[in-house]
């Protein structure tokens, strides 16, 4: 990886890594969304100078996706965890996951290769997600229409409610 | 200034642990499911970086080793899976804003039959 590609990565990662603490953090489903959307640009960012164009440009667009629906103007709080011990539980789990994830990445034995692909890809993904696997598409595809259906079920109980 | 799979995977590590923090953090089921795409966005960065740099071609394998080993890379299936992430998090946001917007309701009117 040349240089100019290497400090993309590097802010790509840190715009996405800050955008990501601050939906951690963030007050407000407005800003919360806002940081959302600065994380999947970082994403993007890191996805391009990794030369996964096309990932890039559907992670672009599936993180503004998720920002625009927990943005909605008739958002309705549920508090699913009571105790703040719990919280404080999964915080330290999360913390201990990064440990553990880190130090396998770095005693990690890993090949290294010549990348020999372009940097959008297009063409060598569609051949693998239509062709090589069809079946992991598919069931991708069905968990999207299930997903847009309880959307859907759920509006149309409160438009019925109003 | 280089960049390797250790630097790739310690981002992708960071992203997944956040979202993992924001998920657990967050007394609002709503604003907890933000931590999803964080999450999934950290697996395809890995999945992104492993295509990149260390996935060898099928006709290059050889018997696997701590030593490193340098060939041509294969098809990027590693930019797939990243693609099919990416899709089912936004679906798994859908499917979670209904269901919480259902629960709100649910407790809400709950509330006002206790009163």
């Amino acid at each position: 990886m040349d240089s100019p590609h290497a400090i993309g990565f590097f802010v790509s990662s840190a715009i996405a890594l800050g955008g990501a603490a601050f939906v951690a953090l963030l007050p407000g489903r407005e800003l919360r969304s806002l940081a959302l959307l600065v994380a999947g640009l970082g994403v993007t960012g890191v996805d391009v100078s990794l030369s996964a164009g096309f990932a890039a440009a559907v992670v672009l667009v599936t993180f503004a996706g998720c920002a625009a629906m927990l943005a909605r103007p008739d958002y309705r709080t549920f508090n699913w965890v009571a105790g703040r011990a719990w919280r404080q539980l999964g915080a330290l789990g999360a913390a201990l996951m990064f440990a553990v994830l880190a130090y396998a990445a770095y005693r990690g034995g890993f090949a290294h290769v010549q990348f020999n692909g372009g940097w959008l890809g297009t063409a060598a993904v569609g051949r693998l997600l239509l062709a090589r696997d069809t079946f992991a598409t598919e069931a991708v595809a069905a968990l999207v229409l299930v997903a847009l259906v309880v959307l859907t079920l759920m509006w149309r109980s409160r438009d019925r409610e109003r | 200034m280089t960049v390797g799979i250790v630097s790739v995977l310690f981002v992708a590590a960071a992203m997944v642990a956040v979202g993992a923090f924001a998920a657990a953090w967050r007394r609002d089921a709503t604003a907890a499911l933000a931590g999803i795409p964080l999450m999934f966005g950290g697996a395809g960065i890995a999945f992104a970086g492993v295509a990149r740099f260390s996935a060898r071609a099928a006709a290059a394998v050889q018997p696997p080793s701590t030593q490193i080993v340098v060939s041509v890379s294969g098809p990027p299936l590693g930019q797939e899976a990243a693609v099919l992430i990416a899709i089912a998090a936004l679906a798994l946001v859908a499917m979670g804003v209904g269901l919480a917007a259902r629960a709100a309701r649910i407790q809400g009117a709950r509330q006002e039959t206790s009163r």
